[in-house]
């Protein structure tokens, strides 16, 4: 299964290291078909927080930045439904890894590692938009690309090309310490140029 | 902090008024953060006190979009990723899909990719240090600047026939080779541009107000750039000695000698600075690599994967069967992923890509440089002043197409 075409000498010196035996948790996994930087391994989620707190504090891996963490659905091609692919790299040796985590459809649950890097912040705040993937620990999961009334996780492939959303309510302003917290009645003399009401139209 | 969306309350303070903070919202029309993102900032008079960045107001759809047309028909989506520097991303998407196949452009298309792509990235930077001076009060440091991208835009429009929405690149080559005397249109160009460059600096290098308003403000320490992911322009003023050119050559690039400018404060001054010596440093690249440019084809000869020329299609059946499949299938790749780092104009910008042997990508992900660096933003303004979010905005150089794509 692990089929490798890494040709690059730092990076073969990363894969003995790590199959030297101090990261049992990592599974060998084809690799990425980057010739030479494409080193990939698969994790179970449960491990993977303690794996990768291992490599970042490993002076001789030491992978200080997360590049990128994505998410790929396989609807119905494989036994897992979705699979979180993280791409790390070590700045200091320019070791580059790629791991990814075999999540299932029912829950889908993943630990954050935002503790590690704070760049995880805005990536697995994606993925969760895109994809539904809680982050366990993560402390602020919210939609960052779509909107927050947004029904569904866009880039599932059961999520339609040109989806339709319902028309959601105005929403109460968040300013609140202003005029317009008042109610109609209190602003003397002004009137109202904007009907806010939020019964259906005919025209709904 | 849980949920700051739903929860901007504005907090007591603690003076003897009993004041509040303020929350102030500098929405996606500002004309000073260009780019279509939201500041949600909470105010102690002028000192912020939090901010929360909300991204995903020019949200297209580019990832979902991908996965239901040909490899070759990503790139003019990949234009309107980030539309200042738009050939680097078109040969980020081409190199990705040529290392899924495993094959390599011949060497002259290999240079002319990087002469395209250092053309492109100076069009980024400039138009960076140009609306940043600009938004200070500087007009006319941008308008020398402008004029400067506008001799680049017209070389390369000489070349690919538009200014902003190339589409330059194809998988397994380019669309056509350079036009003839461009040799020497460019080093025209380029006796313009280094005037300008000199001229916008005069106005600002000794300019009292310029220096006060970007020196020591917005500090990013080497840390914290690498801990927030942080690539390209902005790592390197705080001192991140890494760029993917150098550490992860590709397309020929370490046939070219170039410096990489360091900052050492990683204030704002340092990242107008480093953007601004780049500039330099891809005029430098584009001329080793004219001396060396090598003859011959710009493109791979395996008709499977590039169409073959017009000729031979009408002349030959081979070729015409060729043109058909490509035309009609789609080029195929083998079943695989692969995730592909360029240099891009403000860090790294990767492709991850997952084919499943078909026609169409199986799932394309860019990992936009603009997106990752927005994630520093909030904790980064706290404590300056609403007047300080301008230019600290200015020289994080947003760009919304590939930050929300």
């Amino acid at each position: 299964m692990s089929e490798t075409n890494i040709h690059n000498p730092k990076q073969l010196e990363l894969k003995s290291y790590i199959e030297k035996g101090s990261f049992p948790d990592l599974i060998p996994s084809e690799s990425l078909k980057w010739k030479s930087y494409g080193l990939a391994y698969k994790c179970k989620p449960e491990n993977f927080l303690k794996v990768a707190t291992l490599l970042k504090e490993d002076p001789i891996v030491n992978l200080d930045m997360l590049i990128d963490v994505t998410c790929v659905d396989w609807l119905d091609s494989k036994d897992y439904r979705f699979e979180v692919v993280y791409q790390f790299l070590s700045i200091v040796h320019h070791y580059r890894l790629c791991i990814k985590l075999e999540v299932g459809e029912v829950s889908p649950k993943v630990p954050s590692v935002r503790s590690l890097w704070p760049a995880a912040n805005f990536l697995e705040r994606e993925v969760f938009d895109m994809y539904g993937i809680t982050f366990e620990g993560h402390g602020d999961l919210r939609r960052i690309l779509m909107y927050d009334e947004f029904i569904g996780h866009p880039l599932r492939k059961d999520y339609p090309l040109r989806g339709k959303q319902p028309r959601i309510e105005l929403r109460v302003p968040e300013l609140r310490n202003t005029s317009s917290d008042l109610k109609k009645e209190q602003l003397v003399g002004l009137p109202s140029r904007r009907k806010i009401s939020t019964t259906t139209d005919s025209l709904n | 902090m849980t949920d700051v969306r739903n929860n901007w309350e504005a907090r007591e303070l603690d003076d003897s008024l009993r004041s509040k903070t303020m929350i102030l919202n500098m929405g996606p029309a500002h004309p000073a953060t260009h780019g279509t993102v939201r500041l949600i900032l909470e105010l102690d008079g002028e000192r912020i006190e939090r901010c929360d960045v909300d991204l995903g107001y020019l949200h297209r759809g580019f990832e979902k979009q991908c996965e239901n047309v040909d490899y070759n028909q990503v790139i003019p989506y990949t234009d309107r990723l980030n539309y200042v520097s738009p050939i680097i991303n078109n040969v980020g998407w081409v190199l990705a899909i040529e290392n899924l196949f495993d094959v390599e452009v011949p060497l002259r298309g290999q240079y002319i990719r990087v002469i395209m792509s250092e053309l492109s990235r100076m069009c980024d930077h400039l138009t960076c240090v140009g609306a940043g001076a600009m938004e200070l009060g500087a007009f006319t440091v941008m308008l020398y600047l402008m004029q400067a991208r506008e001799e680049l835009y017209d070389l390369i429009e000489q070349v690919t026939g538009a200014r902003l929405t190339i589409s330059y690149t194809r998988v397994g080559g380019l669309k056509s080779d350079l036009p003839h005397n461009f040799r020497e249109a460019v080093q025209a160009a380029f006796k313009k541009i280094e005037k300008h460059l000199i001229d916008a600096d005069k106005l600002v290098s000794r300019n009292r107000i310029f220096q006060d308003r970007m020196a020591d403000v917005g500090i990013i320490s080497k840390d914290e750039a690498i801990a927030y992911g942080i690539t390209g322009p902005i790592a390197r003023a705080s001192g991140v000695n890494y760029d993917v050119r150098k550490a992860f050559p590709y397309s020929s690039y370490d046939h070219f000698e170039f410096q990489v400018p360091l900052g050492s404060k990683g204030d704002n001054l340092d990242r107008f600075l480093v953007r601004f010596n780049e500039i330099y440093e891809s005029m430098s690249i584009v001329n080793q690599a004219f001396k060396k440019l090598p003859d011959g084809p710009i493109s791979i000869d395996d008709p499977k994967i590039i169409m073959p020329p017009k000729d031979e299609v009408y002349d030959s059946i081979e070729g015409m069967i060729s043109q058909f499949e490509i035309v009609f299938g789609g080029i195929k790749p083998p079943a695989g992923d692969i995730y592909f780092p360029v240099e891009g104009g403000n860090g790294e910008l990767g492709f991850y890509v997952v084919s499943d042997g078909s026609g169409h990508p199986y799932r394309v992900r860019v990992r936009p440089p603009c997106f990752v660096a927005m994630g520093i933003m909030g904790p980064l303004l706290e404590g300056h002043t609403i007047a300080d979010v301008v230019p600290i905005f200015g020289m994080i150089n947003m760009i919304g197409g590939e930050c929300d794509r």
